[in-house]
Formats: C-alpha cells, sequence, structure tokens
C-alpha cells in the first residue's frame, strides 16, 4: 500500500513542516542532555550504561511520537477520514500500518539526526572516546534495537488510540508508568544487581525482534476481533 | 438477427447491477437499529432514502459499504449475481470532512490512486470543472466554504467512474448554488447507474429522485415509484406514510 504510506508522510510531515522542525529543535537540546549521563557512565559502570541504551532510545521516541499518534489516528477518526478508507475497502489493521510506519520512520530521524549531533559534541567537546568493537552492543542497543522497541509499543499505543475514545488516557498511563519505571530504577539493583540484568542485555536482539513480531500479531487479531462499530461510530 | 438479439439480452443481463436488502437486522447491544428491512434499488434509479433522525438511514449505508456488519440479514450491492467490487461504489459520508491540507487536485489524485482508477488527472480536470472548482484548484481545502467542500466529496465519488454512487446527506448546510450544481451532476450521470440518497431535503429529492423508501424507527415502510405517488407533494406523503404507522403502533 504505497499509496498510503505516501500520504500519510506528505499530509502529515511535508504538509506541515513547522511540527517536525519545532520537534527536531526541542530534541537537539533535550537528547544530548538526556543522554550525556549515559554516554559518560559507559567507564565508571558499563552494565548500568548497557541497560539504559536499551531503554533510553525507547522512551525518546515513544515520547516524540505521542502528538503525532493523535494527529493521525484520532483526529482521523473525528474527520471520518478512517471510515472513507474502510468504505473502499482497506482494512483497519492496513489503515493502522501505514500509519504507524509513518509515524515510526520519522521519529526515529528524529531521534537520529539530535543522537548523532550529540555523538559529535561528546567526541570533540567532552572527549568521550568510543571503542567500537566493545561498545558495539551499547550503539546497536542507541541505534537499532532499542528504537525497534519503541516501534513495538508505538503500535500498541496506535491501536489503543484506534480503539478508544480519548487517547489521553493511555498517553497518560503511559507517562507516568515510565516515569515511575525511571525514578525506582535505581531500587530495582538492591532487588536485581545490574550485572544480572546486563547479562540479560545478550538476548536482548531475539527479545526485540520478538517483541515486534507479538505487537504486528497482537494488533492485527485485536482489529480482526474488535468490529469497527466499537470504535468508529 | 434472432441470435444477434439474443446476444443483446444477455449482454444486457450481465450487466445487472442492484442493491438487495433483504430481512437486515442490526443490533447495537441491546439497541435494534434496524428491523429486518427489504428493499431492492435496480440500475438507473435514483432511490431516496428518507425517514427522522435515528431512523436507521446511515447504519444500512454503513451496512451496504461494508463498514460495519448485519446481525443478520442480506445488504448487497451486485453485479450480475455477484459482489460489486468496491471500486466501483463511490460515496460520501455524513459529516465527511476532505483532507484540508491537500489541494483540490492533490485530493482527488489520492482517492484516485485508491481507487485504482484510470486517467486520473483528466478526470480531475474534468470534475473540477464541472463542479465549478477549477479556478480554486491551486488553493487548500481548508480555506474552503462548506459547499466547495461537499463538491470535492462529491467529486472523491465519482473519481473511479463507479457503477453506484452512495451519498448520505450530501445536500446538507450547503449554499444554493452549490445544491444546484451537484444536483445538475447528479441527474447528468445518472443514466447506468445507481444513484442511493439519504436526504432530509423533500424539495431536492423531488427534484432528482426517480423513487423513494421510508424509513422509521428501524422498520422499512415502503418504497414508491414517483410516479405512484402523483397528485400529492412528498411532504405530504411522507408524513401521511409516517403517521400511518405510528397509528397502526398505537395500542
Amino acid at each position: 500500500m504505497k499509496t498510503l504510506l505516501k500520504h500519510e508522510l506528505i499530509y502529515f510531515y511535508i504538509k506541515s513542516p513547522g511540527v517536525i522542525f519545532f520537534n527536531l529543535f526541542l530534541l537537539l537540546f533535550i537528547v544530548p542532555t538526556s543522554s550525556y549521563p549515559i554516554f559518560n557512565l559507559r567507564e565508571k559502570s558499563q552494565d548500568l550504561a548497557l541497560i539504559l541504551s536499551a531503554l533510553y532510545p525507547a522512551f525518546v521516541i515513544i515520547l516524540c511520537s505521542l502528538n503525532f499518534l493523535t494527529t493521525q489516528i484520532y483526529s482521523e477518526k473525528g474527520n471520518r477520514n478512517i471510515e472513507v478508507l474502510l468504505g473502499i475497502g482497506i482494512t483497519p489493521f492496513k489503515i493502522l500500518r501505514n500509519k504507524i510506519i509513518s509515524v515510526a520512520l520519522v521519529n526515529y530521524l528524529l531521534y537520529l539526526i539530535p543522537m548523532i549531533f550529540a555523538l559529535f559534541i561528546f567526541y570533540f567537546i567532552f572527549n568521550i572516546k568510543f571503542n567500537l568493537p566493545c561498545d558495539l552492543i551499547f550503539f546497536l542497543n542507541i541505534f537499532v534495537f532499542s528504537p525497534l522497541v519503541g516501534v513495538s509499543i508505538i503500535s500498541i499505543i496506535g491501536m489503543l488510540c484506534l480503539l478508544s475514545s480519548d487517547p489521553r488516557y493511555i498517553y497518560i498511563i503511559f507517562v507516568l508508568g515510565s516515569f515511575l519505571f525511571f525514578f525506582s530504577f535505581p531500587q530495582l539493583s538492591k532487588v536485581i544487581p545490574f550485572k544480572s540484568i546486563a547479562q540479560f542485555i545478550m538476548y536482548y536482539p531475539f527479545l526485540v525482534i520478538l517483541f515486534l513480531i507479538f505487537s504486528i500479531f497482537l494488533c492485527k487479531m485485536v482489529l480482526k476481533k474488535v468490529p469497527p462499530e466499537k470504535y468508529l461510530l | 438477427m434472432v441470435g444477434q438479439n439474443q446476444n443483446y439480452i444477455t449482454y444486457k443481463k450481465r450487466r445487472m447491477i442492484k442493491i438487495l436488502v433483504q430481512n437486515l437486522v442490526k443490533k447495537f447491544g441491546n439497541k435494534v437499529a434496524l428491523k429486518g428491512i427489504n428493499f431492492e434499488v435496480e440500475k438507473g434509479e435514483i432511490f431516496a432514502y428518507i425517514g427522522p433522525n435515528g431512523a436507521g438511514k446511515t447504519t444500512t449505508i454503513r451496512i451496504l459499504l461494508q463498514i460495519i456488519k448485519p446481525t443478520s440479514g442480506v445488504a448487497k450491492i451486485l453485479y450480475d449475481n455477484e459482489i460489486l467490487s468496491k471500486e466501483k461504489i463511490g460515496f460520501v459520508l455524513e459529516n465527511e470532512v476532505p483532507l484540508e491540507k491537500y489541494t483540490p487536485f492533490e485530493y482527488l489524485k489520492f482517492y484516485g490512486e485508491i481507487y485504482k482508477a484510470r486517467d486520473i488527472e483528466k478526470k480531475i480536470q474534468i470534475l473540477l470543472e464541472k463542479l465549478n472548482l477549477k479556478k480554486r484548484e491551486k488553493d487548500k481545502i481548508a480555506t474552503f466554504s462548506k459547499g466547495m467542500k461537499r463538491k470535492l466529496c462529491i467529486a472523491k465519488a465519482l473519481i473511479s467512474d463507479p457503477e453506484v454512487i452512495i451519498l448520505d446527506e450530501p445536500l446538507e448546510g450547503i449554499e444554493i448554488e452549490a445544491r444546484k450544481e451537484i444536483r445538475d451532476i447528479l441527474l447528468e450521470i445518472k443514466k447506468d447507474k445507481i444513484i442511493f440518497l439519504s436526504s432530509h431535503n423533500l424539495y431536492e429529492i423531488e427534484t432528482i429522485c426517480t423513487s423513494v423508501g421510508i424509513i422509521n424507527e428501524g422498520k422499512f415502510i415502503g418504497k414508491w415509484q414517483f410516479e405512484e405517488i402523483k397528485g400529492k407533494s412528498l411532504e405530504e406523503f411522507y408524513f401521511e406514510k409516517i403517521k400511518n404507522v405510528r397509528n397502526e403502533n398505537t395500542p
């Protein structure tokens, strides 16, 4: 469905460049400042840095996506554009899939550019050294695996956004849950040592792929089972 | 000669298009929105589907478009006794809003591609010309009046050159000029098509429709050709039928 994906990208992003530039401008400030401790930690506690590299990018990408999910899914429901597509014969899953791919693509780029910018600052200004063979898992997490977790969670949030009558509740639960997790994170080390969690990170790529498959399967099954009248009318 | 005629008849039969609604029931939880509706609409008809608010008009349309499923019964659009492909059904939903960040050309091109229509750009030019929107071709739809937006939704419904056109309240709340333009275009394209129109505007219906069906509280009261109701205005006829049903239902 190239036409639908092209439409999502043109209509919601290229036609509204202001939103993109505003988000990019914010992230160019937020990403370097908030990721600096993670990069700095690599020398003091490699285990903790590894764990955070698996969580932080997903969190940033999801937070950025929430606003776009509202516009692309919830508002479109109100304008009846989703119902029009259903009437033409496009399935709810295909509609959601194209929306999620466009949100994920744009927000990955919005995360990637400030992250590369941050790496330059860390290397040239703060003299943080990168040891690529040793840091390979760390960088794979930062650029590939953790963003993929973000995409999986975005698809589940997107599906809930399509089904719900007010997506703000989903966002509030997500944001509160995330902050609660990050604030209670230091306590977690008393229960499970960071070293044990870091060893678990070795299996992270497989778990990420499994989670991505699970989220796609979940969206497909739920949208197949729930009749459109439950969320459209 | 006989053979040729037979071929012609066979050809005509093969191109038979109709809307078939049989024992259609739709329940939303405990509420019964449609209570066993039956009617048929055939090629060449401009069928008006009228009734009070909440009678079940939009629900019937949503089932016909396969947006929602019926609880029981059948609502099909047939082409030679097979389900008509969705690309050949044009429609406008009640309160539909066109994609406002697009220009009319971009909007119609997008739906043309979704419908897999042929000669999209040529068709867009013809539709914009006919609906008097050519001058605003390059403007954003967001700057358009309600009537112009409605006309664009109708152009979207016509972009795939459909066999069946379903319009839910297409003339609701729009100015006189736009109404006339929509009416004219519907009269122009009606040949060999089915136009299914749900509306509260009885004057417009009398002007363009060939048959009318009345629905009240989920029950289909009946379908009449306009020749059958001559001598009365549609308004008189409508209230008479609604009143009869209400009297029957009163203990």
